[in-house]
């Protein structure tokens, strides 16, 4: 039984894995979108800069969190506040250069929260997740 | 308060879950009075956010006097919140608490408290937070810094908020902040419960006390910080990670910090310092305060390190401009410790009177709190032996460092508050210890003092937060003259004006000088108030640029000056008197609650320039002043 958990344990954190790697993707496709879909663009656009990147980085900076919940409000409330350092910062380094678009701003969060998403972690802390 | 510190004698650990209560053995009569708080609890917010709605169908938000929205709020409405808080006693008095109710009861709240301006004004409240998407705007138009800012050039120095902002409007394509902007003040204090529960969690495990400090947290959260600004962000950001500092002190195990979770605070750090002056300051006092008990050090002291890092290399380099230019008027606030005193003892004109009482009230709310946190640590023994002392002292001297245009002894409050409201609570919810006996049920007349304890609670909020609504609201006529203004005014222009509070003034600010005349000298103000005509003739001579130069009046100009005293109520009336009569402004544009007019003959002697006499405004607010 605990056998079975853990499996589906492990596929859920598998998909969460894939769904973060593919929101950023998301997020760059809707950019693309006709001025006439904005609420489209919005619905798509607003929920992966305000939770994906940090829960990216939640997989780094908690490996034992990785979408179980020892404590899901705080990984609801590291991923909002993470996701936001994370943009700002992005959103700065573009200012403060002059070289922000929207395609370079958007493909840079989708990369980071890729490589975030699939950095491999060490087998002690895989131990240590769902 | 800080004679009733001691240092603790343990370890940071939170309070331990208390034994599971045994059931209570009187059968019927228990479980009919088990049903009826169910029914309570469940029916009461339903209940309480309908009459809400209901009360909002009738305000006039023109009928607003100096108590604000005070005034104009139907019974209805009081009638909904006092439910609301009695919904609220009973549910957190029960034997068992739910794990859902708590959470809805404290959103309601929110909605009730800060959702009603939203609903009820037609345009954004608060000539600051225009402003805010007015620096939005051009930072986009610019793609970076804003070139020429004048007087707000201190945002492309904190520049982190606004570059968020114009992320989220690239990528979504949404044409402007505002339509956000006009709901971020329920959306944000929603947003406060998550990083005030990372707090209070890594404290103690008690759900009752736990809810009972948010409550007080957002029943006494009176300064209004949190509207559409990068103060409100960064609080946001400040409250999480002492959040983590506190649950990484609270942590089993060694108290050493994971490399990518302190590379993450490090980030959070440098946003923080990036967006806004204070909370970085406050951010370093808090950490210095939570270091100072040996045992945090290891897990404080890189955080603080960091922080102190952060905070030197952008003031030598992003924000140099300004630490250059204002650090003699940061010393010389050291040396002058009244520069907290209100607008009322400082203005040439008399305040409103509901604004006296108002102030006795919100700085009684402010001492009542403090006043209860110093209590619990005397009545709460275990609270020494965490960190709630060291976060609500912290804050406390820098009013007598720096009055932040006199801000701080608010914000210092502010800062405060998420502690101070979780030592009040420890009064209000018994909190059982291990090895301690049962507590027993609460007594009605338990229940009834927590109730007027709450009530009393929102009644200071109320008076501290709606109470200056006259002035924070703004009418679709007087954003209207400003979006007449920004469609006639050419490049280089000049816009007079007797204060800022003005809806949209600074869209296009890098394109047009300003002249806000009570950030002038005394003397200027003073010919102003003797001669309208000639004060405005000084202004325009002292500080107006060759070039064309409009002068636009308001009814929030006028509502500041009766509000706030700064000038005297009439100031703008006569002013427009004046105007009306003379020959060299023309009226351009002109509705019942605003006027625009133009300079047409800049050949009078009084108007013409004078260099050398120009002095720069020294009353301007701090960035988001309130």
């Amino acid at each position: 039984m605990s056998h079975l958990v853990a499996r589906n344990s492990v596929a859920r954190h598998g998909l969460a894995r894939y769904g973060l790697l593919l929101s950023g993707w998301v997020a760059v496709a809707a950019t693309l979108l006709p001025a006439e879909l904005t609420p489209l663009r919005v619905v798509l656009v607003v929920p992966f800069l305000l939770v994906c990147p940090g829960a990216a980085a939640l997989r780094l900076t908690h490996p034992a969190h990785r979408g179980h919940g020892p404590d899901r409000l705080e990984f609801a409330v590291l991923s909002v506040a993470f996701s936001v350092v994370i943009d700002t910062l992005v959103a700065e380094a573009f200012f403060f250069t002059h070289s922000i678009t929207t395609l370079r701003a958007v493909g840079v969060l989708a990369v980071l929260t890729s490589l975030m998403a699939l950095y491999p972690l060490g087998r002690r802390e895989r131990r240590s997740g769902p | 308060m800080a004679g009733t510190l001691r240092p603790p004698a343990t370890r940071n650990t939170p309070v331990p879950p208390a034994p599971a209560e045994p059931a209570d053995p009187r059968g019927v009569r228990t479980n009919r009075r088990v049903t009826v708080r169910t029914v309570v609890t469940c029916a009461v917010p339903p209940v309480a956010l309908t009459l809400w709605l209901l009360s909002l169908r009738h305000v006039h938000v023109g009928r607003m006097g100096d108590l604000g929205l005070l005034q104009v709020l139907p019974v209805l409405f009081w009638v909904a919140l006092g439910l609301l808080t009695l919904g609220f006693v009973v549910t957190l008095h029960a034997d068992r608490l739910s794990r859902v109710w708590p959470a809805v009861y404290v959103v309601s709240l929110i909605a009730i408290i800060h959702a009603t301006p939203s609903i009820l004004y037609p345009t954004l409240r608060y000539s600051w937070a225009w402003k805010h998407v007015d620096v939005v705007d051009a930072l986009l138009r610019n793609g970076g810094a804003v070139p020429h800012p004048g007087w707000l050039d201190i945002y492309n120095q904190w520049p982190g908020f606004f570059a968020a902002n114009g992320l989220v409007l690239r990528l979504t394509g949404l044409p402007s902040a505002m339509g956000y902007a006009h709901w971020a003040t329920p959306v944000v204090n929603v947003l406060m419960i998550g990083p005030l529960l990372l707090l209070y969690r890594s404290l103690t495990r008690q759900r009752k006390l736990i809810w009972g400090a948010v409550w007080i947290f957002f029943s006494c959260s009176w300064i209004g910080q949190d509207y559409f600004a990068p103060q409100t962000f960064d609080f946001l950001l400040y409250v999480t990670l002492i959040g983590l500092v506190v649950k990484q002190l609270t942590s089993p195990g060694p108290p050493r910090w994971r490399l990518p979770l302190l590379g993450m605070v490090v980030l959070m750090e440098t946003v923080l310092v990036s967006s806004h002056q204070l909370t970085p300051l406050m951010l370093i006092v808090t950490l210095t305060a939570l270091s100072v008990p040996r045992r945090n050090r290891r897990t404080v002291l890189p955080v603080l390190a960091s922080a102190v890092v952060l905070q030197a290399v952008w003031f030598a380099t992003a924000a140099r401009p300004y630490i250059a230019a204002n650090l003699g008027s940061f010393i010389k606030a050291l040396t002058s410790p009244d520069s907290n005193a209100p607008t009322w003892l400082t203005g040439l004109g008399t305040p409103a009177a509901g604004q006296i009482l108002l102030a006795w009230i919100d700085r009684g709310l402010s001492a009542a709190v403090l006043l209860l946190a110093v209590v619990a640590l005397v009545r709460r023994r275990w609270t020494r032996h965490t960190v709630l002392p060291w976060l609500a002292l912290a804050p406390l001297p820098m009013p007598a460092l720096n009055s932040y245009g006199g801000e701080m002894i608010f914000r210092a409050f502010m800062f405060a508050l998420p502690a101070t409201a979780m030592l009040t609570a420890t009064l209000v919810v018994r909190v059982r210890q291990p090895g301690m006996p049962r507590i027993r049920p609460p007594g009605w007349l338990r229940v009834a003092a927590t109730y007027v304890l709450l009530l009393g609670f929102l009644g200071g909020l109320v008076f501290g937060y709606y109470g200056k609504e006259q002035m924070e609201y703004f009418t679709a006529k007087e954003a209207s003259a400003t979006s007449y203004l920004d469609r006639v005014v050419p490049t280089g222009s000049t816009i007079v004006s007797v204060t800022n509070n003005i809806p949209n003034i600074d869209n296009q600010y890098e394109l047009h000088s300003r002249v806000v005349i009570a950030w002038n000298s005394v003397q200027n103000r003073r010919l102003l108030i003797s001669s309208p005509l000639a004060g405005l003739e000084e202004a325009v001579a002292l500080d107006a640029p060759p070039g064309p130069v409009y002068l636009i009046l308001n009814r929030g100009q006028t509502a500041e000056c009766y509000i706030t005293g700064v000038l005297p109520a009439d100031t703008v009336s006569r002013l427009e008197t004046a105007v009306d009569h003379s020959r060299i402004f023309a009226p351009v544009y002109r509705n019942s609650d605003a006027v625009v007019y133009v300079l047409v003959d800049r050949s009078n002697p009084a108007l013409q320039p004078r260099p050398g006499q120009s002095k720069p405004s020294q009353q301007q607010p701090q960035q988001g002043g309130r």
